[in-house]
């Protein structure tokens, strides 16, 4: 409520027609934060660096912009501010690419000396997922609509004409344990019973009760997934994961809680979630309240959850049919190109430290990526189902 | 005391370098004063991202603006420039922590937070005062004491109307601000 108002103040403040009283009761409210913790300490001294890095490459690119000849001389004594101008490189190059024809891909890449010649290629992951019922039988779920699937307990299982898979109780229906699971180079949508969508990514599987008794809905996952909650609010929806539990009313959210990422990552698009740790032992852990537009961090070794703005179209490019990429380095890339096309990654003579832009079609071959990488000067080669990524 | 002002004249060598187009010193300025200011942003944004952008901001206005600026003690400057930004950001992005809840998230930092919350009170007492004496005692009955606005209306001997109206009215932005406000007045009248 009073959140309006020191809005308004705030306004006034602004428009420079807030009184004396005003203004002191704003510089109150300003210092009276100074009480909370500071973020800095309860940060590694490595992740603390890379902040300051980051800071200082945005102060000097936005001085390279206007005054070209000062900012050399900083440059060459801050090493990573090469890479900042690289980043421009890239990202033009990638968005070339993405502009181009498919016809005349091949003609060109025919002509292009660095890229290096796709030898066998890949196909992209397709909807396929893993049905387990809870008496264990497992059904193979494919793109194919074959009306209903099974029925238990009141519980019926059908697939939709576009081959999602919807679940529907009846008021008698008994709740049992079901869990779809996508492997990789797999993904699936699913409608749950009280009408929640789900979009599954690959390497991931949700386990529900094929219909809601119990006073909260409660649901849990591995890897990545995309929901649109149901609005239901006596029956609050719970997402639990590894680490974390996420509560919603009804709201639109990408979860991705992949093991091999640094973090598991909450990005809200609609709505609002509470994130918190998902831990028995700890009872004072921490809780953080996400408003569309922002992702939360919570990280396995750390104590906290970190709330960042985030590219919303980034988190859920994957579920529109895209890889996105904004300024993310290579192994990120390459994590996920793992996951889609069912491929082993190594990497030869080092890691770059580089970061890219981009953004391509998940209906690509696996040469598609391969491509953009090597636009960006990074080689790779395909041997069987591995990719290798080559740093000179 | 001595190291304080050896302090000062260290920022002062170094900013007068910083007019000389020293790029050095610029290094030592930002390694020296850069936590300062994302931390201060950041207890107000809760975002990575703004208080960098903040920070990005406030660095580049040092450097640029290099030759302009006279800074007599560069960290009041930073904290006046931290605190200009995150006012914009807020009214910017319509993003802020309400009252209560930074009152309950700093409610066990110490004796630095019980001053700043005591100064806060003083602050919001002294906008109260801002209020006409009417307008005040109405306010009074119906937020400290609780009263309704029929109850308000018999004892004042004026129609409800009129109480609402200068509720509604009068106090227009205020109102709303002192409603949410109103525990932590209550609390404030029992610790003083």
């Amino acid at each position: 409520m009073d959140k309006i108002d020191i809005l308004e103040l705030l306004k006034k403040h602004k428009e420079g027609t807030a009184s004396k009283e005003e203004v002191e009761f704003l510089h109150a409210y300003y210092d009276l934060f100074d009480a909370k913790e500071d973020v800095l300490a309860a940060m590694d001294p490595a992740d603390i660096t890379a902040l300051k890095q980051s800071i200082r490459a945005g102060i000097d690119a936005q001085i390279a912009a206007t005054e070209p000849a000062v900012v050399r001389s900083i440059n060459t004594r801050y090493k990573w501010l090469a890479a900042a101008s690289v980043l421009l490189l890239f990202s033009i190059a990638t968005f070339v690419f993405i502009s181009r024809k498919p016809a005349n891909e091949t003609a060109s890449v025919k002509n292009e000396p660095t890229v290096s010649p796709v030898v066998n290629d890949i196909a992209p992951g397709t909807n396929q997922a893993v049905l387990t019922l809870a008496d264990g039988t497992v059904i193979a779920l494919d793109d194919k609509a074959n009306g209903v699937i099974s029925e238990q307990q009141g519980a019926v299982v059908k697939k939709a004409a576009d081959g999602h898979v919807l679940y529907a109780s009846n008021e008698k229906a008994a709740a049992v344990i079901n869990t779809i699971s996508t492997p990789n180079g797999g993904q699936y949508r699913l409608t749950l019973a009280d009408g929640t969508n789900v979009w599954l990514n690959a390497a991931s599987s949700i386990t529900f009760p094929t219909a809601f008794t119990s006073a909260t809905r409660e649901v849990k996952i591995t890897g990545e997934a995309y929901f649109e909650v149901a609005k239901d609010k006596q029956h609050p929806f719970k997402v639990i994961s590894e680490n974390q539990v996420i509560e919603v009313l009804g709201t639109h959210f990408n979860v991705n809680t992949y093991n091999d990422e640094p973090a598991e990552k909450t990005t809200l698009l609609e709505g609002s979630v509470k994130v918190s740790r998902n831990s028995t032992s700890n009872k004072e852990t921490a809780t953080k309240i996400l408003v569309p537009g922002q992702q939360s961090l919570l990280h396995r070794s750390k104590a906290s959850i970190r709330v960042q703005s985030a590219d919303t179209e980034e988190a859920v490019a994957w579920k529109n049919g895209y890889f996105k990429f904004d300024r993310v380095d290579i192994q990120t890339i390459m994590r996920q190109v793992a996951r889609w096309y069912n491929v082993e990654i190594e990497y030869r003579g080092g890691i770059s430290d580089d970061v890219f832009v981009g953004k391509i079609a998940r209906s690509e071959n696996v040469s598609g990526v391969l491509r953009i990488l090597a636009l960006s000067k990074i080689k790779t080669a395909v041997e069987g189902r591995k990719i290798i990524v080559i740093n000179q | 005391m001595a190291e304080l002002q050896e302090q000062t004249s260290n920022d002062q060598l170094l900013l007068q370098q910083l007019q000389n187009n020293d790029a050095a010193a610029f290094d030592t300025l930002y390694d020296k004063y850069w936590k300062l200011v994302y931390s201060a942003a950041y207890k107000r944004l809760n975002d990575e991202n703004y208080a960098k952008d903040i920070t990005q901001d406030i660095f580049l206005q040092l450097w640029q603006r290099r030759h302009q600026l006279t800074i007599t003690h560069l960290p009041a400057y930073l904290y006046t420039a931290v605190r200009n930004n995150v006012l914009k950001w807020m009214e910017k992005t319509q993003r802020i922590t309400p009252v209560p809840e930074l009152l309950e998230q700093t409610a066990n930092e110490g004796a630095d937070a019980a001053l700043l919350r005591k100064e806060f009170m003083i602050k919001y007492e002294n906008l109260i005062n801002t209020l006409t004496a009417s307008q005040q005692q109405i306010f009074r009955m119906r937020y400290q004491q609780e009263l309704s606005t029929a109850e308000i209306a018999e004892k004042l001997n004026i129609s409800r109307k009129t109480v609402q109206n200068q509720l509604g009215k009068s106090m227009n932005n205020l109102r709303e601000l002192l409603g949410s406000l109103f525990f932590v007045y209550q609390l404030h009248l029992y610790v003083s």
